[in-house]
């Protein structure tokens, strides 16, 4: 039986989607910097950081400017600070691979984690972090506060953090559901006179949350949309609803209240 | 006697006079072009002229290759190989002719390089491949003659540049090079020759590239297959599967057909239209596309060569090449787009000395009839298109460096120095080749964006190298300047091959899903480590794979042709009579009931108009534009246009672009930018303005991100690698756009990133026929029609589905209506 909670009394800021999550029973926000949070405990999860790719490719003889980082890091520090976050979950692929263990990263992220030094950092393993070896798990790890967890997180508020969703997830199950990362999800939206545009979003199905990647230098996948439920493409410090979502509710209009449980 | 002489006796044929001028010409050193067509002799012309100049030297049989055949195609190249050395077995005896390219066996590599041949027959891919090692510099170290055959099929693109870079390594050789190119009729043959020559001759004096021109005109005939019912044809379309019952009769009508299509998916539903209207021809008829495994296509080559094919459905892959005696008849499906193109095709038939080419054209919709005739016009007015060699390309250049460097390490000056030989780079400056070496070095001019880089590094000599042997294997194995979608191996679930096929087709399909190809109904069982497994589908096939390569512009001679055609048109006899004056060719007389229909529903515009039509519909508001001035100059405008349009007020549109015009299309609400006053202030700004407006539009939209894509492969950022070979590589892969977003966000000034722009303005847009027909248009008497139903011209515009975008719209904001609009109709 779930408890319901009441929707949080916080103020989400601009660009925020405000969702009820009636088979939780709790509030959810989508920021538009690519973080699902929950706002009655402060925690935001992301994925798909690919840090130090740019470094990788460029030891690898391809010449990628460097930039990319410190974009990524300037979203990540604009993410919590905006939202207060407590506890930061990063659901994998926090780096790209063992090349992109840089001096220049390792001081770059320090100084956020000093910034930010109350806020916990949890960390599932991603098929690229496992490539970067020990040298991430361990030491990296000590030096920047990592809570390292190999392949699940659970730690709460209904939810399972993992890096790759299961093809086909428990439908089943209601009062726990998986969050992930790993495909980089992305939308093409269509609309008359030939009007077409690609953009990374959240996706939503019975039992699953996928997030969009959070780097700044990662490719998307668009998804097949009949398999989602609700999709939530970010544009322009945006967070916009895309399909009428059967089981959320955004708390401001009331609006579908159907219930999938 | 000389070697020549001796072969032609052998074979009882007596030298044609152009085929003599050459000998003398090789005789005396000198290096040139000489124009020919397919089955004139051209080969041995220059092959009998090498084989005298090789017998006079000390060593004609030394112990290592002294004279080098490149051919544009891999496929080609095995039949070369054996006509050349069939000619030098009596010409020189012990001669011996071998095959260097990419499908060449590692055992037979180790062969020649234990044993080099005489000369070698090779591609520009495989010749650079060789520059990049000691051991091929070695192997090369004794050319003294290089030829260059099909030269108007490299001239124009960047594996001529390629080319033109090797021509100049090897010229700097102490002994003197000789350079020979075999070219079609073009509209350039002399700056053809200057290009290919460059680094071993010097223009305008009397040691400059020398010219020959085989006068052995092959007679040509030419017609259209019109339609039974000229009111009745498709006013759009691609496919022209209405004209099936005319091309039947005509493969009927003749020995042996070569049929070409312009797209690889047209030449897959004509050959099953064909077999549905003709089952009888199952076995007589054949298919062949550049997608189909090797030995489909040599089976079919070989078929056609013998007389054993009643037709054969071919797209470009058929174009060049070997004799096909049989072949009396060439039908062409489509528009050529193109006069040399067209003459090449229509060279593919009556290939026996004497007989005459018959080429039909057979046109897939209603305006082609109008293009068919502008080509038999243009043909006989001689006017032919000339093919540029592009301009110092960057890409290609930093390929280059680091193949030479590759092979021996060199220092700045003579990389630069030698590069500077070539006719693409002769005015190269030396900013430029820093930024070049620079961006090999350390990533770029700028120290900061790309920290611990280094593809290059010096010596102690001061002499550049590579960096190291993981790099210098991954160069190897992306040499060449062929860029092509990512393909994957199409094969039977039970095992075999059958094909290459573009996995961006492949991903649109689900398992079970059915389409055409090689002939065949399929249905996708699987797709597996870069390979799609499939079945012979029990249900009729859906999708038609769609490959790229069927949008080529119509050539600006062609355009200009259809402006003087409709010109001539009367339009007061339009009006008055349902009928074509009898006088009037054949296809102007299909095309009367259209033309009626446009001269009734908007208007025929004649020489001196410009033509602008506005429709209203459900899905937007369109504006048709008709300057006739080819589909690159009105992709060009269109970009501009929209970009114009957008500053004026926030709008979101898409176009469309063809040889005769141009479609903007907005949202209903936007209607208002279509506008004639918002027309004429879009297009009759200052012509100082162009440039500048063109290079911000190419900014905001996707073109010059698709152009950006070759030359990410060319400069070697994105690397494709062997399928499968290298899992590791998997991990670098990230797709051309997101480089170009990088680069965009970085290192706005990489030399690579503004190349795309360069090539879609210079290319694409042609920038300055942009500006004439701008000019044309502003002078123009302005004729503003509101259609109440699509016209004739505007309809194909409306249908095409390949579309750019523009938005001047906050990205947010159109997300908002966008999905407005999406959910209103859900």
């Amino acid at each position: 039986m779930q408890t319901s909670h009441r929707p949080t009394s916080l103020r989400p800021p601009r660009g925020t989607q405000v969702l009820f999550h009636r088979a939780l029973g709790r509030t959810v926000w989508l920021a538009p910097q690519g973080a699902y949070i929950d706002p009655d405990t402060q925690t935001a999860f992301i994925s798909d950081l690919h840090l130090g790719k740019s470094a990788s490719f460029r030891q690898a003889g391809l010449a990628v400017p460097e930039g990319s980082d410190t974009e990524t890091l300037a979203r990540l520090e604009l993410l919590l600070s905006t939202y207060a976050i407590e506890t930061l979950v990063i659901l994998g692929d926090l780096v790209h691979d063992a090349a992109s263990l840089t001096n220049a990263l390792l001081r770059q992220l320090e100084r956020l984690r000093s910034q930010k030094a109350q806020t916990a950092w949890h960390l599932v393993l991603g098929n690229h972090d496992q490539k970067a070896g020990q040298t991430l798990q361990s030491d990296w790890a000590t030096r920047l506060g990592l809570q390292v967890f190999t392949d699940r997180w659970e730690g709460g508020m209904g939810l399972v953090g993992l890096h790759a969703p299961d093809d086909a997830p428990d439908a089943t199950q209601t009062d726990q559901w998986q969050i992930a990362g790993h495909l980089h999800p992305s939308v093409v939206i269509q609309a008359r006179a030939r009007q077409r545009l690609r953009l990374p979003c959240f996706a939503y199905r019975q039992g699953q949350w996928l997030l969009p990647a959070f780097g700044a230098f990662t490719g998307s996948m668009p998804l097949a949309l009949s398999d989602y439920d609700g999709v939530y493409p970010l544009a322009d410090g945006e967070v916009f609803a895309m399909k009428p979502v059967v089981g959320l509710e955004t708390p401001q209009t009331g609006l579908m209240t159907q219930d999938l449980a | 006697m000389t070697p020549a002489q001796r072969a032609f006796d052998a074979l009882g044929l007596t030298p044609f006079a152009f085929q003599t001028e050459v000998w003398k010409a090789v005789a005396q050193g000198r290096s040139g072009l000489l124009n020919a067509g397919t089955g004139t002799g051209k080969t041995y012309a220059i092959w009998g002229g090498l084989l005298n100049r090789l017998a006079q030297g000390a060593d004609p049989l030394g112990a290592s290759p002294q004279i080098l055949w490149i051919t544009p195609m891999r496929a080609l190249a095995a039949d070369t190989t054996r006509a050349l050395q069939r000619f030098a077995d009596s010409a020189l005896p012990g001669l011996r002719v071998a095959l260097r390219t990419g499908d060449t066996p590692t055992a037979e590599r180790t062969r020649q390089d234990r044993k080099p041949p005489h000369a070698l027959v090779t591609t520009p891919e495989s010749l650079s491949l060789l520059l990049s090692k000691p051991q091929g510099l070695e192997m090369l170290a004794g050319v003294t003659a290089v030829v260059a055959d099909e030269w108007h099929e490299l001239l124009g693109n960047k594996r001529g540049v390629q080319l033109q870079l090797c021509l100049a390594a090897l010229s700097r050789s102490p002994s003197p090079l000789l350079v020979w190119g075999l070219s079609a009729t073009l509209g350039n043959l002399s700056q053809a020759a200057e290009a290919l020559c460059h680094s071993v001759t010097k223009a305008g004096t009397d040691t400059g590239p020398y010219l020959v021109t085989a006068q052995t005109p092959k007679p040509l005939q030419i017609m259209t297959l019109l339609p039974a019912q000229a009111g009745r044809f498709p006013w759009a379309g691609h496919l022209g599967l209405t004209m099936r019952d005319q091309v039947v009769e005509a493969i009927e009508a003749s020995a042996s057909t070569l049929v070409f299509t312009n797209t690889r998916s047209q030449a897959e539903l004509w050959y099953q239209a064909l077999l549905e209207a003709r089952p009888a021809w199952a076995g007589l008829l054949a298919l062949h596309h550049g997608s189909l495994d090797k030995e489909a296509r040599v089976w079919v080559e070989t078929a056609i060569a013998q007389g054993a094919l009643k037709a054969v459905v071919a797209t470009s892959s058929l174009d060049l090449g070997v004799d096909f005696s049989p072949v009396d008849q060439v039908l062409q499906i489509g528009s050529p787009k193109g006069i040399a193109r067209l003459l090449q095709r229509a060279g593919r038939s009556g290939h026996q000395p004497g007989k005459t080419s018959r080429l039909r054209l057979v046109p897939t919709h209603a305006l082609e009839i109008l293009e068919s005739y502008a080509v038999q016009e243009a043909l006989i007015q001689g006017r032919i298109e000339s093919r540029l060699p592009p301009q110092a390309p960057m890409d290609v250049l930093v390929q280059h460096l680091a193949t030479r460097v590759l092979g021996c390490p060199m220092d700045s000056t003579t990389l630069f120095e030698e590069v500077r030989l070539t006719y693409s780079y002769r005015q190269l400056s030396r900013p430029a080749f820093d930024w070049a070496i620079d961006f090999l070095a350390r990533g770029g001019a700028s120290l900061t964006a790309y920290p611990d880089f280094h593809r290059l590094q010096l010596d102690a000599a001061g002499r550049w190298q590579l960096s190291d042997s993981r790099m210098a294997r991954r160069h190897r194995l992306s040499i060449g300047t062929i860029v092509s979608d990512a393909s994957m191996r199409l094969a039977w679930a039970s095992g075999g091959s059958l094909g290459q096929i573009e996995e961006s087709f492949i991903g649109r399909l689900k398992p079970g899903d059915t389409f055409l190809f090689a002939g065949r109904a399929l249905e996708l069982v699987r797709v597996k480590d870069l390979t799609a497994y499939v079945r012979v589908a029990t249900k009729k096939a859906g999708a038609v794979p769609r490959w790229n390569g069927g949008n080529m512009p119509l050539s600006t001679e062609l355009s200009a042709t259809v402006r003087d055609i409709l010109t001539a048109t009367r339009v007061d006899l339009l009006r008055h009579s349902a009928q074509a004056p009898s006088a009037a060719a054949p296809e102007i007389g299909a095309l009367w009931p259209l033309l009626r229909t446009q001269a009734e529903r908007s208007w025929l515009p004649a020489a001196g108009d410009f033509l602008i039509e506005r429709y209203d519909a459900r899905d937007g508001a369109h504006g048709f534009l008709y300057p006739f001035a080819g589909r690159t100059v009105h992709l060009g405008l269109a970009t501009l246009l929209g970009f114009r349009l957008g500053q004026r007020s926030a709008i979101s549109l898409s176009y469309a672009v063809n040889d005769y015009g141009l479609a903007l299309l907005v949202p209903k609400d936007q209607a208002a930018a279509l506008s004639l006053e918002a027309l004429r202030d879009a297009l009759f700004r200052p012509a100082e303005c162009l440039a500048e407006d063109l290079l911000a539009a190419l900014q905001t939209g996707g073109l010059a991100q698709r152009r950006f894509r070759e030359i990410a492969r060319v400069a070697g950022l994105v690397f494709a690698g062997l399928p499968g070979a290298e899992k590791t590589s998997r991990q670098f892969a990230a797709s051309s756009n997101l480089f170009y977003e990088v680069f965009q966000k970085y290192d706005p000034e990489n030399a690579l990133y503004r190349q795309s722009w360069q090539e879609v303005q210079r290319e694409e847009c042609n920038i300055e026929e942009l500006s004439a027909a701008l000019d044309r248009c502003q002078s123009a008497q302005w004729r503003w029609v509101a259609l109440s139903r699509p016209s004739p011209f505007s309809f194909p515009l409306m249908v095409e589905r390949l579309r750019e975008q523009l938005s001047s719209e906050k990205l947010a904001d159109r997300v908002a209506r966008m999905l407005q609009e999406a959910q209103s109709e859900s």
